[in-house]
């Protein structure tokens, strides 16, 4: 019942408004590659210094709920990752909006993205203390193998080019050492410049690999980016179409949200990892694994639910332990610290007026992403359809040069994505999947960082190699890597073995798939 | 010969790349080198392993379909156009100025993708509304979210 007045609090007019303003803001922001949760979250957060606690801590956390949904867009639309959460969402959003459903993925984007959402922040509200320990069994160990198990996965999904996959993986990985090591602090792969002592920033890296092999295929071919069909069936919102395969989904977005939210209390892990993790669930679970990565919706149900539960996730550690598992949560964190509040345990008794209208803020911004995210999802799809291409290529090159200079306002993180951009669209061209090297280099460091920290401990202890294997969340991660890896050539053994003992009936089968 | 070169260039670019970083792992110290050299070698091992593919396919089938070859036969000068301008815009940002660069190098790829009949009313409407925006943004980022663009010789 106390919590109940709580939610009052962020019923206020001022409260709403402000979750309203940054939910609309967050999505814009999410959907330009570049301008990421993390600047805005920044730029903005001096401003809230001067509200009441409640208030900005609300506005905040409609940003960064807002940008996470906003990410889906370019991934739909363009085929480009607005935030890293959304590499997944490419392998499906951008076949569907070819195809001329982009209106429909860019609805179902936002219904799931609204279920995700609610489901990390009830999560949050409900089990918060309990969820914080699941965090503190991760030690580094487990944390090597869950980023090794995002690539693994990534790599599986490149249906018929495994090893290639696993390949790509491995580069982004190597992209991800140039620079200063994470432990041990060595210059690794500089070349002898200053330009890369400060390593490939992820955002750049993820802008040059997806938007500049983008503007290549735009200017290639004369074919049209978008190919909207005419008629008033493919018009409008799509909802009734919408509900109807969520209906047929619904396992798939439950089990998205929750994994999504427990990957998401894993501090560092965020919403690559989790959305990648559901779209393999989903594609494993389907009776029709091959139409996914061509336009299968139960993809982006996967992906969207998944990274915007990490958001609620995500603010478990950060609330309850101090400890943010990502950079917005650490802007957060730090606005939490600098409005006097103590984070840990006691947050939710000692100072549970703040805390719970940040949780409430943070549900009304998810329910606001619904009518915000259908509006501009509604013109979103037909604006970037309209648009010509000799408006549409040197706009999204202007936005990669504008979005990967201000990250650090660095000269270098253009010339760097224009390179990676290039090596990208070669490598792709030569039948390499592309979206490996961006996670390689998108968790490269968390790998890393738990692949030489587990080593030092098995050093010291006398065993390296039972270090890695000790724990049951090692042993039982490294199952599920050595399933994805050998997965599809055992089950394609098993098929051409049992074709060859029953021909007749496989033929049948066959036919009766058709 | 484009098909050799798309099925074992690539693997043959990674095995150098891995004994690349194995050796400049020397450098490091051992906290340092221990992840490249991992790394390294299982990138080396996959890359042998795809070479392995690549050549019992080729034996088998006399020939392995190249990705290119897929893809069609689509111009290349397009892209490498695209690719000449965007160098020439990165080294002009800072000599000449971010917003003149930025507006230039627009109208430049306005042309390279533009596929229609040539409408000069029409590239006109488009290249006044990019440089508008471009100012727009330009103005957004140094006045609002305070990042500061390349001033160069003009602005």
């Amino acid at each position: 019942m106390e919590i109940l007045g709580y939610f009052s609090n962020a019923l206020e007019p001022t409260n709403l408004l402000l979750a309203l303003f940054g939910v609309a803001v967050g999505t814009l922001i999410g959907a330009l590659p570049g301008l990421s949760a993390t600047m805005s979250l920044a730029v903005l957060v001096p401003f809230t210094f001067t509200m009441d606690p409640a208030s900005g801590l609300v506005m905040l956390g409609a940003i960064y709920t807002g940008a996470l949904y906003g990410g889906a867009y370019a991934a739909i639309l363009v085929n480009t990752p607005g935030t890293p959460s959304a590499i997944a969402t490419t392998f499906d959003g951008f076949p569907m909006a070819k195809r001329g459903d982009g209106a429909l993925a860019v609805t179902l984007a936002t219904l799931v993205s609204v279920f995700g959402g609610l489901t990390g922040a009830l999560m949050l509200l409900l089990l918060a203390p309990p969820l914080a320990r699941v965090a503190l069994q991760f030690g580094p160990a487990e944390y090597f193998w869950l980023a090794i198990l995002g690539l693994t996965l990534i790599a599986a999904l490149s249906v018929g080019n495994q090893l290639k996959g696993l390949v790509a993986a491995l580069f982004g990985l190597m992209l991800s050492m140039v620079g200063v090591a994470t432990v041990g602090g060595d210059l690794r792969l500089t070349f002898g410049t200053n330009a890369l002592i400060g390593g490939i920033n992820v955002v750049a890296g993820l802008i040059g690999i997806y938007c500049i092999p983008v503007l290549f295929d735009l200017v290639r071919t004369a074919d049209p980016h978008l190919d909207p069909p005419q008629g008033s069936h493919v018009a409008g919102f799509r909802l009734r179409e919408a509900f109807s395969i969520l209906g047929r989904n619904k396992f798939n977005l439950v089990r998205s949200s929750v994994v999504g939210t427990l990957i998401g209390i894993l501090p560092g892990a965020g919403g690559s990892i989790a959305s990648l993790i559901t779209y393999s669930a989903a594609q494993r679970a389907s009776k029709d694994k091959d139409s996914f990565g061509k336009g299968n919706p139960a993809g982006i149900i996967a992906t969207e639910s998944a990274n915007n539960a990490t958001v609620g996730g995500g603010f478990v550690p950060t609330l309850v332990l101090g400890i943010p598992g990502t950079p917005p949560d650490a802007i957060i964190l730090g606005a939490l610290l600098v409005q006097g509040i103590k984070i840990g345990p006691t947050l939710f008794t000692e100072q549970a007026e703040i805390t719970y209208t940040f949780i409430a803020g943070l549900i009304l911004a998810t329910l606001f992403m619904l009518p915000v995210g259908l509006l501009i999802g509604r013109y979103a799809y037909r604006s970037i359809a309209s648009i010509p291409k000799a408006a549409l290529v040197p706009s999204i090159a202007f936005l990669t040069v504008v979005g990967s200079y201000s990250i650090q306002n660095n000269w270098y993180d253009v010339v760097i994505m224009l390179v990676l951009g290039v090596i990208a669209w070669l490598i792709k061209e030569v039948g390499y999947p592309t979206s490996p090297i961006a996670l390689g280099l998108v968790l490269g460091s968390i790998a890393e960082q738990g692949f030489v920290q587990t080593f030092l401990i098995g050093r010291a202890q006398g065993d390296i190699v039972g270090r890695f294997f000790q724990s049951p969340i090692s042993l039982f991660l490294v199952t599920i890597i050595v399933m994805g890896l050998l997965g599809p050539a055992l089950r394609s053994l098993w098929k051409a073995r049992r074709r060859q003992r029953h021909p007749a009936t496989e033929a049948g089968r066959s036919e009766a798939s058709k | 010969m484009t098909l050799l070169l798309s099925n074992f260039a690539p693997p043959l670019c990674f095995i150098a790349l891995s004994v690349f970083v194995w050796t400049d792992a020397d450098r490091y110290t051992a906290l340092g080198s221990v992840f490249p050299r991992t790394m390294a070698a299982a990138m080396a091992i996959c890359s042998v392993l795809i070479l392995i593919r690549s050549a019992a396919v080729l034996r088998a089938n006399g020939r392995t379909s190249s990705p290119a070859e897929r893809g069609g036969t689509e111009s290349l000068g397009r892209p490498l156009s695209l690719l000449v301008v965007f160098g020439l815009w990165l080294f002009a940002m800072n000599t000449i100025g971010f917003i003149v660069s930025s507006a230039v190098a627009f109208v430049a790829l306005t042309l390279i993708a533009e596929r229609e009949t040539f409408a000069p009313k029409r590239l006109l409407l488009i290249m006044v509304v990019g440089i508008g925006g471009i100012v727009g943004v330009a103005a957004l980022m140094s006045d609002v979210l305070m990042v500061p663009l390349p001033r160069g010789i003009l602005f």
